[in-house]
């Protein structure tokens, strides 16, 4: 029976949360918390399979194949689990669990309007369905849908968010509409070419297709859509607001994963579908390097001249999103080894940065980097975790920051192009200039906040900063920047390197 | 314009005329039967269908068929509109009904006898026709997501004609997106079905029910997902116009 | 006159339509200063994609992909996937003006407006 399950755990993955999110408002009616409790124990049930899958994945040695529908591919769709997106299945997924866990004290069920809880957690667990699915699917098309569901609920987090995030979310839904038909125009052209959707039917004809203006069109279209939604950098312009004024408990969610997912899905339509050794394909990768570079660069200026934590910590994605870029752009193994290492890292460090932020906003509704002097007197977990998540970002061994850095490094001076050695080490001092800033503020600044209401939040155990349920993520999301900086040769050695050397 | 309006405008137009100049150069001609797009997929698709599935219509076929897990999470989007949709307005005040009734003299305009008796007479034929574009998507033009719209056409009809009484009930939002909920997991549990049966998600002709071709079975997943659908279109656009119609004030 | 330009949309042209309409449409997203004119040319772009995907699944002399008694073989009927691709691309779309249209009565509700430059003029970027 489990070796049957085993074979299923591809679709159950995506399928047993969306049970959890269709039903919530219905469930939720009857019991006003029943709602909630499902959506937080379909995605732990979601995060357990996830490691089976992976243990699998890695135990076979090879790709997985489920054919949905039983319909061989091309004719259908099919999922297709490797090691590199098996390890970002269990990423998303165990942060989509302890989002949903650490959102609950900020949509506590009221008994009055049970439907805004249940409509926010039905939400939130569509945005962990869309990039469960954006990850592990191996067609272009339901890539597509897969796509739209993240924007979707993208939109709908980041408008019931602060005052100025219906404006952010509608502006984000003019460009991330632009960004999705752009994909869909590639996917269009490619289909002209090839006649064919799945992307591994797509790879073996296109070595055949010789009419070579089409795939540059394809690729434009390709870039433009996905540099779209991962917010690289001249086609940035939607990312701040929304990452700033976003639903506080969901940010984490939007801010660290789900402009992530999009680059995964860009490594694998560039490396995996297109052929590598194409000649035009170095000028392209030289057009994303630069597009890197300029965002790396952009981002850790533009971040050095706000106030907000929030925006700091937005700004700073856009540079770290081009981190990933840029090693994609280096293109050899150490190059691509460091991209993925630093999907994973970055997530967990830009997440747990949005965690503390939240802890912040909940506690004593602070916004603004100069109101949080002494703060840590009170809350001496949150800022411990917020130092070092922030000491990782900057790039300290034996943080994961580090490593993910270390890689790329290795992957530039291996191609002689010691341009980009010199934007990461750049880059990663004007980092360390905005962090300490928040450092000084904190630990050196006037106390300026005072204690809110005592029965201002009833969910507060006595002796606890912020409820244990927003402790635990915070904590997780500190140890697990350690320890992925730990086994950083594991996950490089292990997992990513037989994929990897595979595509390249 | 602000400068970067400008300079955006100018990508824009300089990307538009390119595509337009290299366009013809790189597409196949149209309604070439032997350009790869016309003849790779396509001719499976056109020469198995009927076999496989037991769907006249191949749009069904690969729809609801070959690509029904696309058409679920298509599904799934509606849904999510929906409730994203009364999210966002979830805190706006709805407008005093009350207020609104007091009105009467006003109404005199949209209540008379005859658009009240020709509607009486259209909402019938309105939901028979959905019932039949519903049954008609397997073997000719119809199905799931344009039955859903005509059953939610006749129920709008009957909510923004004032004094008719809304004689098919008033639905609140959320009632309708809870029925959108288990309109979506309608499709999900035909889906589910086929794995105890050793089947993969959405394998229809593993459906646990007795039937002597797999196309019958084919034919019936066909239906079932269908019926999910009808819900879920028909809940969410009910769902919309709800959100919508309870915070709007009418001036006229 | 009217022969040259059936002969220029039976060809290719079709194609360079729909790229027109498409730059168009994103065109009008970037000048158009009320929200409404954004979303209606959002709309267009979508449909020009639609478009595009329709004119690569014609087939001369092909019918309806729905079967007929005694007419079989490939030729005979169009190209089924890209009208499947496209009802799906559709709804999605309907989803997305849908939620486009809640965002703005909430914008209008706060501001009282939904012109761009009235809502993002002064105090946007504090």
């Amino acid at each position: 029976m489990i070796s049957y399950m085993i074979n299923h755990i591809p679709v159950l993955i995506v399928i047993v949360p969306l049970c959890g999110a269709v039903l919530c408002p219905a469930i939720s009616h009857f019991s006003p918390s029943a709602g909630k409790r499902t959506v937080i124990g379909a995605l732990l049930a979601a995060f357990c399979m996830s490691i089976i899958q992976l243990a699998s994945v890695i135990k076979a040695g090879e790709a997985f194949h489920y054919w949905l529908g039983g319909w061989q591919p091309p004719y259908g769709i099919e999922f297709v689990i490797d090691g590199v997106n098996g390890i970002i299945i269990v990423l998303v997924s165990f942060i989509g669990f302890m989002t949903a866990l650490f959102s609950s004290p900020f949509e506590e069920a009221d008994k009055e309007a049970p439907f805004r809880s249940a409509g926010y957690y039905s939400i939130l667990c569509f945005l962990v369905i869309g990039l469960l699915g954006l990850s592990s699917t191996g067609d272009a098309f339901n890539l597509y849908v897969f796509m739209e569901i993240v924007a979707l609920s993208g939109y709908g987090l980041i408008a019931i968010g602060e005052k100025k995030g219906p404006i952010a979310a509608f502006r984000y839904l003019l460009t991330g509409t632009i960004g999705a038909s752009a994909y869909l125009l590639g996917v269009g052209l490619l289909y002209s070419a090839t006649g064919t959707l799945n992307m591994a039917d797509l790879a073996i004809r296109l070595r055949e297709v010789d009419n070579m203006p089409v795939i540059v069109m394809a690729m434009a279209c390709l870039i433009v859509g996905f540099g779209i939604k991962m917010a690289l950098f001249p086609l940035h312009g939607w990312q701040p607001a929304a990452h700033s004024y976003a639903h506080p408990a969901a940010d984490p969610m939007i801010a660290g994963v789900m402009i992530k997912i999009p680059a995964y899905a860009m490594f694998r339509f560039f490396f995996c579908i297109f052929d590598s050794s194409l000649p035009m394909m170095k000028t392209i990768f030289t057009i994303i390097g630069i597009m890197a570079v300029l965002g790396i660069l952009f981002g850790s200026l533009k971040a050095l001249r706000y106030d907000k934590f929030n925006k700091i910590l937005a700004y700073s994605s856009i540079g770290q999103v081009g981190y990933i870029a840029l090693g994609f752009s280096i293109g050899n193994f150490y190059g691509i080894a460091g991209a993925v290492l630093h999907i994973l890292s970055h997530a967990f460090m830009k997440t747990g940065l949005f965690y503390t932020s939240a802890a912040f906003k909940y506690r004593y509704g602070i916004h603004y980097t100069d109101q949080l002097g002494q703060v840590y007197r009170k809350m001496p977990v949150t800022c411990g975790a917020l130092v070092v998540l922030s000491l990782s970002m900057t790039g300290l061994p034996p943080f994961a920051g580090f490593f993910s850095k270390w890689y790329l490094a290795l992957g530039a001076i291996q191609n002689g192009q010691y341009l980009y050695v010199a934007v990461l080490i750049i880059s990663s001092l004007l980092s360390a200039i905005y962090f300490f800033r928040i450092f000084e503020r904190l630990f050196m600044g006037e106390k300026t906040v005072t204690e809110p209401e005592s029965d201002a939040h009833e969910g507060t155990a006595p002796g606890l900063e912020v409820p244990l349920r927003m402790l635990i993520p915070i904590g997780f999301a500190a140890l697990m920047v350690i320890a992925l900086g730990l086994g950083n040769s594991f996950i490089v050695n292990g997992i990513l390197k037989t994929t990897v050397m595979g595509v390249l | 314009m602000e400068k970067k309006k400008i300079i955006g405008a100018a990508v824009i137009i300089l990307a538009a005329v390119a595509a337009v100049i290299w366009a013809p150069d790189i597409l196949p001609a149209v309604g070439d039967a032997e350009s790869p797009v016309n003849s790779y997929l396509s001719t499976y698709y056109i020469e198995n269908s009927l076999e496989d599935t037991g769907a006249h219509n191949m749009v069904t076929a690969v729809l609801a068929d070959y690509r029904g897990f696309d058409t679920l999470f298509e599904t799934c989007v509606m849904f999510l509109a929906g409730i994203t949709a009364l999210m966002v307005l979830s805190s706006t005040a709805k407008v005093d009904k009350s207020q609104r009734e007091i009105q009467e003299p006003y109404k005199a305009s949209f209540s008379g006898t005859v658009l009240d008796t020709a509607f009486r007479v259209v909402v019938p034929i309105i939901v028979i026709y959905a019932f039949y574009v519903f049954a008609h998507g397997e073997t000719s033009l119809g199905g799931g997501f344009q039955a859903g719209a005509l059953l939610a056409i006749a129920y709008m009809i009957d909510r923004i004609i004032p004094n008719f009484n809304n004689s098919l009930g008033n639905m609140t939002e959320e009632a309708a997106a809870m029925t959108a909920g288990v309109g979506v997991f309608i499709y999900i549990l035909t889906g589910l079905l086929p794995m105890f049966n050793g089947g993969n998600f959405l394998q229809y002709e593993k459906l646990p029910f007795g039937a002597e071709h797999a196309a019958e079975l084919h034919s019936t997943g066909i239906i079932m997902i269908e019926i999910g659908v009808v819900v879920c279109v028909m809940a969410t656009i009910i769902n919309i116009l709800e959100v919508v119609l309870e915070r709007t004030e009418f001036d006229d | 006159m009217i022969d040259i330009i059936e002969t220029f949309l039976a060809e290719k042209g079709i194609y360079m339509m729909t790229f027109v309409l498409m730059g168009l449409g994103i065109l009008g997203m970037i000048s158009c200063g009320n929200y409404m004119k954004k979303i209606m040319c959002m709309n267009i772009m979508q449909v020009s994609i639609i478009f595009f995907f329709l004119a690569l699944g014609q087939k001369e002399q092909g019918t309806l992909p729905v079967f007929v008694e005694n007419l079989l073989g490939a030729d005979a009927y169009i190209n089924p996937l890209p009208h499947a691709l496209m009802l799906t691309a559709i709804v999605v779309s309907l989803g997305t003006t849908g939620v486009a249209l809640a965002l703005l009565m909430k914008i209008k509700g706060i501001y009282g407006t939904i012109e761009e430059e009235e809502i993002t003029g002064e105090g946007w970027r504090k």
